[in-house]
């Protein structure tokens, strides 16, 4: 049984928040009754996403140059950043949120700093 | 005890009462204490000159301010030579002892605490301590930055340093800043030289290797007219230790300044060797060389201001990456309307020795004077194919040849070092890295043998 | 590399090269148009209303007003830039942000409200159209685009020039296909404030293999006094086209700012080249903040050639992102800054794919209380093997009162980057006005020669016109003729 990393009902519609999984920085954000993971980690300027990060529909808009990257398949939707952002498999349990960062869904390679 | 967040007027007042100092100091920290009021710590996105180093992500203030309680520190470098040397020591947080051979206190070298020796000699520190972080900073937000406000405020651990008129030193001072505790230190360094006096300054900083802490440092030196100084800085710190460092010269009329530092340990090392040339023909030699690996992230902020006409200043630094590891390499050199005749330089070469390390080179120039000569430049590279070919081809083993390499790209920053013990020291800290590297992930650039070929 | 082959006889080049000289040095004076009677005006200020009011007005589908607003917060939530120029005098809420000086756009020349015909006969725009000096003409006023026109050959091989908000209109799939892609509405500070309020500005499409002889041209023109103008450009170059897009811009001096803020983007895509000139002119009062970036994929070429003489502020750093392998990327660009301004300009350069290129030359002059900035970025990101950077920039300084500073950006993550960073300041000296008096050239012609000889390897690259216009205005300046 894995602990929570976050509860669901602190969580605010389109407000990310950063967190820290097994070391990981995640970015995490609720939609509706969904809840979805990123990596916390900008991959033009290794800013934190949810760092006055914005939620645009399925989107977190980066604060500091704008790139948007999707919540599932983690790509920039425009300059400056080219590469995508891990993603991560999220489970909830009532209201219990669980974050799987061993592995990135979208097979994105892990930020080097 | 309190954190670097929750500094109180309090806590403050009855530090600097129970370290007996006197009442214009502690005053002086309670102004400091108010700035601290107004400011915020830095937003990497808004301020220019924390750009590249994310303050939020990477700097941890919420520690407690560590006061004392560490007993030792391991023996100076310079213990094997063969030479008599004054010696201070900030353990975790506090003064635990200064030596001074007679020889030197004859001469009236002061090397003391600095809360005793403010009001001992007062003459000295009042009008030098915090002259060179609370203003006169064009550019670089000094009074802004709470990171050295905060140690203007509260700094713990404080060696003087003072070197009379006309006395010069073969030997140097030695200053260890040692840490075993977790949380923040903030150890404090001034030194005064007389005119031509002559002295060199090491400073040695070490720690456990699993401390976990913050140093946040300010050391400023005035030289006086025709003084000669070398300021020496290692940075030999273990994995988990942050260290934000101000060493800051004032370099006054034909006064002559070798700045070096030797970066190889830390996880965030923030360094700003600075120098102001604020008399006419001063000179300054910014070196660095640092080494960085696996997870270290190293911003090296060489800073000159030619305040005054025909001053000279030469930087280079030369840094080695490996593994995922971060340099920049922030340079900037400032040249006054009234800076005729300046002449300047200004050079960063790194070399990438595996995937996944970043170097970022910035070298600024501002000018506000025509009447200069002014230069910089860049350079990022690998190791050359055509160099290790040469050697491996007279014999010389790869792996042996490949550290020849490393360590012959360094030697060009000692060149004109003569200080005892320093190149050898620097070199063996670097050799250890080099061991402890695997050499066969070194990449090696084919692109001169190809460009050769091409001839 | 080539220059623009210009077809004109030399007499005819000539007496434009001195009808250009003369409408300058008019221009010089200062004249503007009246400013009531326009057909629409926003007001002065911004809020979200007055965005989605522009959209309105324009009739735009609602994705693109939802960007607009999606970009407003972001301009509204961003602090001011702290670094390179002084802001501190950009009033926003003195703004006009949105201003039509007419109902509709013009086919022809006569159909312009006369006064507004005068000013571009004045700058010599309608001449050189009909010269054939260039392939297409926008001409944009204010925040709309008054006049249009595209050489009747061009348009049957398939090439769309057309102002913005027409693209917008007419070709919506592609245009929303690329818009923002290059440039992200949160970018920056203005480069949200110009998603927000952008109007005008050219949308251009070169078709799979057609090159463009000759440049297409556009002028910008601010009249109204605080007005903003934030222009829209959208460039796409499909594989193996050519195209050279040449921009001027004016405006008049008043006592109080004006604020010109476009957006440029440009995809240049497989074997194709694109070619972007500016030589800015704007009056000493007006910020001129730009951002432009270009993407070159596989074996493309983007060059951008810049010029600031004018405005207060210039802050722009024109980019490319080299995408693809052996793309490669240039920007020569020449800066000159007298009393009261500030000239922080150069280029950014990222090198995201293997054997790209990239040079930079940035020829800068500064005079009396004059500055100005080259801050540059070159980027070698991790897998870009084999790439090559060359920058170089050159600081003149006319006097002992100006000032000028080099701002290079390096980040290298790939071990095999080659590159070469080099900068040089230096001061007319006595010995080489000594030697030209001595020879009896004045001081002043003196001088002139060694600015044009300083920024020759630039103004050798633009159309003759342009080179000349680029010599006469920078000639203009160092007499102190501007008010």
């Amino acid at each position: 049984m894995s602990e929570a990393h976050a509860r669901f009902s602190s969580l605010e519609e389109g407000q990310p928040v950063r967190l820290d999984v097994d070391g990981v920085p995640v970015c995490l954000v609720r939609i509706g009754q969904d809840v979805k993971a990123i990596h916390d980690t900008c991959s033009h300027q290794q800013w934190s996403l949810a760092d006055g990060g914005t939620v645009w529909g399925n989107g977190v808009e980066c604060s500091l140059h704008g790139s948007t990257f999707d919540l599932d398949d983690g790509r920039p939707s425009s300059l400056p950043a080219m590469r995508p952002v891990p993603t991560f498999d999220v489970h909830l349990d009532g209201d219990d949120v669980v974050v799987d960062t061993s592995v990135a869904r979208n097979g994105a390679p892990f930020p080097a700093h | 005890m309190t954190t670097l967040t929750a500094l109180t007027e309090e806590a403050l007042t009855g530090a600097s009462d129970a370290a007996g100092e006197p009442s214009w100091l502690r005053d002086r920290r309670l102004a400091a204490y108010k700035r601290t009021l107004d400011q915020a710590w830095p937003d990497s996105r808004a301020d220019e000159f924390w750009r590249s180093t994310p303050f939020a992500q990477r700097i941890d203030v919420e520690r407690e301010l560590v006061t004392g309680g560490g007993l030792d520190a391991p023996a100076s470098f310079t213990a094997d030579l063969e030479v008599e040397v004054a010696v201070a020591r900030i353990v975790d947080g506090a003064l635990v002892d200064v030596t001074v051979p007679s020889s030197l206190a004859e001469l009236g070298v002061v090397v003391a605490d600095l809360s005793t020796a403010a009001a001992e000699h007062a003459d000295l520190v009042e009008p030098a301590l915090g002259s060179l972080t609370s203003s006169n900073r064009e550019g670089t937000g000094g009074d802004a930055d709470r990171t050295i406000t905060v140690n203007d405020a509260a700094w713990t651990a404080g060696v003087f340093v003072s070197v009379p008129a006309e006395v010069e030193l073969d030997t140097p001072v030695v200053i260890q800043v040692h840490a075993t505790a977790g949380g923040a230190h903030l150890p404090r360094v001034l030194a005064v030289l007389g005119h031509h006096a002559r002295a060199s300054i090491y400073l040695e900083h070490t720690s456990g290797a699993d401390t976990d802490a913050l140093v946040d440092e300010v050391v400023e030196v005035v030289a006086h007219d025709a003084a000669q100084l070398d300021v020496v800085s290692f940075q030999r710190w273990g994995d988990h230790v942050d260290h934000l460092a101000l060493q800051k010269v004032q370099a006054h009329r034909d006064s002559r300044i070798r700045h070096l530092s030797v970066t190889v340990g830390g996880r965030t090392v923030r360094f700003l060797p600075e120098t102001d040339l604020v008399g006419p023909g001063a000179e300054t030699r910014p070196l660095g060389v640092y080494f960085a690996d696996e997870g270290q992230w190293f911003d090296l902020q060489p800073y000159v201001r030619h305040l005054s006409p025909h001053a000279t200043s030469d930087v280079l630094f030369k840094g080695a990456l490996q593994g995922h590891s971060r340099t920049v390499f922030r340079g900037n050199i400032f040249v006054h309307k009234d800076a005729v005749g300046t002449d300047t330089d200004e050079n960063n070469k790194s070399l990438i020795l595996t995937e996944g390390a970043r170097a970022d080179a910035t070298p600024f120039l501002e000018i506000e004077c025509a009447d200069i000569v002014a230069g910089h430049g860049s350079a990022t590279g690998q190791i050359d194919a055509l160099q290790l070919y040469y050697l491996t081809s007279r014999g010389i083993p790869r792996e042996e040849a490949l550290r020849l390499i490393v360590t012959g790209f360094f030697r060009e920053a000692f060149a004109e070092v003569t200080l005892p013990g320093v190149e050898e020291a620097a070199l063996t800290e670097i050799d250890e890295r080099i061991a402890a590297a695997d050499l066969s992930r070194f990449q090696v650039n084919d692109a001169s043998l190809k460009d050769h070929h091409d001839e | 590399m080539s220059q623009t082959e210009i077809e004109l006889p030399v007499s005819d080049a000539r007496r434009n090269q001195q009808a250009v000289a003369q409408d300058l040095a008019d221009y010089k004076f200062g004249w503007s148009d009246r400013d009531d009677g326009y057909a629409f005006t926003s007001g002065r200020g911004l809020t979200a209303e007055g965005v989605a009011a522009i959209s309105e007005r324009k009739g735009e589908p609602t994705w693109m007003r939802d960007l607009r607003l999606r970009a407003f917060q972001a301009y509204e939530r961003r602090p001011m830039p702290n670094w390179g120029a002084d802001l501190s005098d950009i009033h926003f809420d003195d703004i006009f942000y949105y201003v039509e000086a007419s109902e509709k756009q013009a086919n022809s020349w006569e159909e312009l409200p006369p006064e507004i015909l005068e000013t571009y006969e004045k700058l010599g725009i309608p001449q050189a159209e009909r010269e054939r000096l260039i392939a297409g003409v926008a001409a944009q006023y204010e925040s709309t685009v008054l006049y249009h026109k595209v050489r009747e050959d061009l348009e049957e091989q398939g090439v769309i020039f057309l102002d913005t908000d027409a693209g917008l209109q007419e070709y919506e799939d592609v245009f929303r296909e690329h818009f923002a892609t290059v440039i992200p509405p949160n970018d920056n500070k203005f480069a949200a404030l110009n998603t927000a309020v952008w109007s005008g500005g050219s949308f251009i499409v070169i078709p799979e293999g057609v090159k463009v002889d000759i440049p297409l041209q556009a002028y910008f023109r601010i009249n109204k006094q605080n007005m903003g103008q934030f222009e829209r450009t959208l460039i796409i170059a499909e594989p193996g086209s050519y195209v050279h897009y040449v921009e001027g811009c004016t405006a008049p001096i008043y006592s109080s700012d004006s604020l010109h803020s476009a957006v440029v983007e440009i995809i240049v895509k497989e074997g194709a080249r694109v070619r972007y000139t500016t030589i800015q002119n704007w009056s000493n009062n007006v910020y001129n903040l730009v951002t432009k970036r270009a993407v070159a994929e596989k074996n493309a070429t983007m060059e951008w050639i810049d010029g600031n003489i004018g405005s207060k502020v210039t802050m722009k750093y024109p980019a490319v992102w080299l995408t693809g392998e052996g793309a490669k990327g240039e920007v020569l660009s020449v800066a000159y800054a007298n009393d009261g301004q500030h000239q922080d300009a150069g280029a950014k350069m990222v090198h995201a794919a293997p054997y790209t290129t990239s040079n930079i030359l940035s020829k800068s002059i500064s005079k009396g209380l004059g500055r100005t900035s080259y801050r540059g970025l070159v980027q070698i990101n991790d897998g870009a093997h084999h790439a090559r950077s060359a920058v170089k920039c050159d600081a003149l300084m006319l006097d002992d009162t100006s000032r000028t500073d080099t701002y290079p950006y390096m980040e290298i993550e790939q071990e095999d980057a080659t590159i070469e960073h080099e900068a040089t300041v230096s001061k007319v000296s006595e010995d080489q006005l000594f030697y030209m008096q001595s020879r009896g050239i004045d001081e002043d012609e003196a001088t002139a020669m060694i600015v044009r000889g300083f920024i020759e390897p630039i103004a050798r690259e633009l159309p003759m016109e342009y080179s000349v216009e680029l010599n006469r205005l920078i000639a203009l300046e160092m007499e102190g003729a501007i008010g």
